[in-house]
């Protein structure tokens, strides 16, 4: 692989952001032919070093050399002119513009006719490369705010190949899509490595980056750790001992079997039904319990959350909280009645990013705060910081914006927000997405705090395997219905579960 | 952080010492007398009642441009019933301000119309009613006794502080104030944590209704009647005193009840100043204007996606 050309080198580049350093001396060759992959834990400088290699930061030292001249990007478009495209992790299309002019974004120019923007050529531009690329189901003159998630991520990753890149930079788009779109960019990457180009590709998920790089360079607290080559068999937990600097000697999941759950009932959802969503769905949660949900993202779980949880309604069923006799009807009546849930959308449902991490955990328990008296703003920060404490936020201060902090870190404040607010029963949507493996980690241990101190949770996942490795018991869900209720075993495997998603 | 001052928050207080440092020199002391300086104070005492009601709405991420109208009718409302007795007039006044804050919060919470859009028709609505009203009668006195007897210091400041603490007590050591800000810093992940979302809309308006009510009856003891124009173009100088003061025009976590004190100030020794100096009407709404703008882009917070709700 040396004896491949070096297409573009960053070399000690450096970044600090207002008070961290979010990348140290980072000297990276990226070769042409090659993907690259970059891992880390959150906070560990991926995104940034890739921001400034596609002009969204600039460096505070160091430089890069593109093809061995020395190269700073400007902005995006300077980058995209010299061959760097970059797909980000947030969504990045424009609503209410047809999917044709979203893939022309920018390039209006080429389709002008009279002064004016020819629309069906433009229109019949984009079915060419829709088709190019296997989409003919898709409508160039869909208002694109009508396609799924994953569709618009789909038409990103399009606009980003039709100016034709050297470099792509994949930022955690594989989260995002399901194994269809997931094959489709492999595939597109593939093509891309063929023609001698290079893919920068930053992904949690350790086997894929295995399974689908040339080189791996891993990243931690900034500074670049390692570079490998993927030939030389790497293995999951070699790159996890790299990512964290040391062994992972605490257990990632739970170890232990046969642990008696009790037999008092906590929460009983009856015949809950939402048309299209969820069909006739029955189950009781047990005191102490970690109840797995499982599924397809669209097999109606996350809805079936919001439900329990009284933000979103059934049409038909109930779901009563047992021994308060109480049936959820909203959510501060949830709340009351001890029902807690932490969302899949962290960032819009479960935190107020421009607040401070002590406005956000005290806010569910204004009440118990301010008892009779009044609310007093150190009695709110000595409650945070309790919460903090527990759950080991890193942070400069209780008042410090959530905003600032990194992912996992956010999860933990989103998690600590409901702990503090001490309910019975806790609903967590996919708790570990997008987070690394240590805060993963973290979380798990919590959990398992959790049940023993009597709690219940019910864990809604994507993850086969984190469901399995948690759960007392696992329920599988495909299309709306429960078809799966299988209890904690040592035999049991994702091939298994998967089989009843599909 | 803890050993940083952040001096973004201490930005308007500065403002205000050096607006009144470039004043008195400006006008050759004339701005600080003793006398001049109490006018100041009578002068922002309305703008500040109504600020203060506006706090609320504007922590929720919300606006409400129908304070100036609503101020008329109040007036309105007020200089008949004085005739009948003082309190009445104050309790009426206070209560038609409540009412009205009622219906755009319901509107606003219940059948989700955009707060801006809500509140310019009712500005719409009620100055349409507050000249229909007048129109065979013209400008409307109330009894003189009413300035006589309160027209002073003493009751000023007594209002002023009973205002202060209701604001201050409500907005910040109690739950309400925390949700109104909230609501402000994140709408959805408010109401997935319990916060009653149309519940503290509603009684935001509510709030600035009975605050304005509060601001109208200040406003009638000064000039002792209620015309056509009356509280013309209030609400921008609301907008502008609160922003002033270092409120985000979004709302959410930064908001303060005491942006509406150091914002009244500011603005009302700013016209103050410039009238000494000799400028008219039109070029203090010039300049307030420029002010305005100039301080919502200093203060926009970059980060936010920029919603009025």
């Amino acid at each position: 692989m040396a004896n491949k050309d070096i297409i573009i080198r960053v070399e000690k580049l450096c970044k600090t952001f207002v008070t961290t350093r979010a990348v140290v001396n980072a000297t990276v060759d990226f070769r042409s032919g090659e993907i690259h992959a970059l891992i880390g834990e959150n906070g560990s400088g991926k995104s940034t070093l890739t921001s400034m290699m596609c002009g969204i930061n600039k460096p505070d030292s160091g430089t890069m050399f593109l093809n061995k001249k020395p190269f700073i990007a400007q902005d995006q478009i300077h980058a995209n002119e010299n061959g760097i495209a970059a797909l980000v992790q947030e969504m990045n299309t424009i609503d209410h513009m047809s999917v044709a002019e979203n893939i022309f974004l920018g390039r209006e120019n080429e389709f002008i006719k009279l002064g004016m923007i020819d629309k069906k050529r433009m229109s019949r531009a984009a079915s060419e490369v829709l088709e190019k690329y296997g989409l003919k189901m898709i409508n160039p003159n869909t208002d694109i705010s009508r396609l799924s998630f994953e569709d618009r991520k789909i038409i990103e990753i399009i606009k980003a190949m039709n100016t034709d890149p050297k470099i792509l930079i994949v930022d955690e788009t594989t989260t995002a899509l399901s194994q269809k779109g997931r094959d489709l960019l492999y595939s597109i990457m593939n093509d891309m490595r063929e023609r001698g180009n290079t893919i920068v590709f930053i992904s949690h998920d350790l086997q894929e980056v295995i399974e689908k790089s040339d080189a791996i360079t891993v990243m931690r607290d900034g500074e670049i750790v390692d570079t490998i080559e993927v030939k030389d068999k790497t293995t999951e937990d070699e790159l996890k001992m790299l990512m964290i600097g040391r062994e992972l000697s605490q257990k990632y999941y739970r170890s232990d079997y046969g642990r008696l759950v009790s037999d008092d009932i906590v929460l009983e959802v009856k015949n809950v039904t939402q048309e299209g969503v969820l069909d006739d769905v029955t189950f009781e949660l047990h005191k102490g319990e970690i109840l797995g949900i499982g599924g397809l993202t669209s097999c109606g779980m996350h809805e079936l959350g919001k439900v329990l949880f009284g933000a979103s309604k059934a049409q038909k069923g109930s779901v009563t909280v047992t021994h308060k006799n109480a049936i959820v009807k909203n959510i501060p009546y949830a709340i009351k009645n001890g029902i807690a849930y932490i969302s899949k959308n962290r960032d819009q449902e479960s935190l107020m990013l421009i607040s401070s991490i002590s406005d956000n955990i005290c806010l569910p328990s204004l009440d118990r705060i301010s008892g009779k008296g009044l609310l007093r703003h150190k009695n709110e920060n000595i409650f945070a910081q309790a919460g903090a404490r527990k759950l080991d936020i890193k942070m400069e201060n209780i008042e410090q914006y959530v905003f600032y902090l990194s992912g996992g870190n956010k999860q933990k404040v989103a998690l600590a927000k409901w702990i503090c607010e001490e309910p019975d029963i806790i609903v967590m949507d996919c708790p570990t997405r997008g987070i690394d493996v240590k805060v993963k980690a973290a979380i798990y241990s919590m959990m398992d705090k959790m049940v023993e101190s009597g709690i219940s949770i019910i864990m809604i996942s994507e993850e086969m395997l984190e469901l399995i490795g948690m759960c007392d018991r696992l329920l599988v869900f495909n299309k709306g219905k429960l078809v799966a209720d299988m209890p904690r075993n040592k035999e049991l495997s994702e091939e298994t579960v998967i089989k009843y998603l599909i | 952080m803890r050993n940083k001052i952040n001096f973004s928050v201490f930005l308007p207080l500065i403002a205000l010492v050096a607006i009144t440092g470039i004043f008195a020199v400006l006008t050759k002391g004339k701005i600080i007398t003793t006398s001049n300086l109490s006018t100041i104070f009578d002068q922002s005492l309305v703008l500040f009642a109504a600020s203060v009601g506006v706090t609320f709405v504007m922590a929720t991420g919300s606006l409400d441009f129908s304070q100036g109208s609503m101020l008329a009718i109040c007036c309105l409302a007020g200089v008949y019933t004085a005739r009948v007795s003082f309190l009445l007039a104050a309790v009426v006044m206070v209560a038609l301000g409540g009412l009205i804050g009622l219906i755009n919060g319901v509107i606003v919470a219940k059948f989700k119309v955009k707060s801006f859009i809500v509140t310019i028709c009712m500005m719409c609505i009620l100055r349409g009613l507050n000249i229909f009203l007048m129109t065979s009668t013209g400008s409307v006195g109330a009894p003189l006794g009413l300035s006589i007897m309160l027209d002073n210091m003493w009751f000023k400041v007594v209002v002023f502080v009973v205002v202060m603490l209701i604001a201050t007590w409500l907005f910040h050591f109690r739950i309400f104030g925390r949700n109104c800000r909230a609501m402000g810093a994140g709408e959805l992940a408010a109401i997935y944590s319990g916060v009653n979302a149309s519940k503290t809309r509603v009684l935001a308006f509510v709030m600035a209704g009975l605050m304005c009510g509060v601001a109208s009856f200040m406003m009638i003891v000064r000039t002792g009647m209620a015309a056509p124009a009356t509280g013309k173009l209030m609400e921008t100088d609301i907008l502008a005193s609160l922003v002033l003061g270092g409120l985000p025009i979004t709302g959410g976590a930064k908001s303060k009840v005491w942006c509406g004190i150091v914002g009244a100030l500011l603005l009302s020794m700013l016209s103050n100043g410039l009238t000494i100096m000799g400028a008219g009407t039109h070029i203090l709404q010039l300049v307030k204007g420029i002010i305005f703008l100039m301080a919502v882009s200093l203060s926009i917070e970059k980060k936010s996606s920029v919603v009025i709700k």
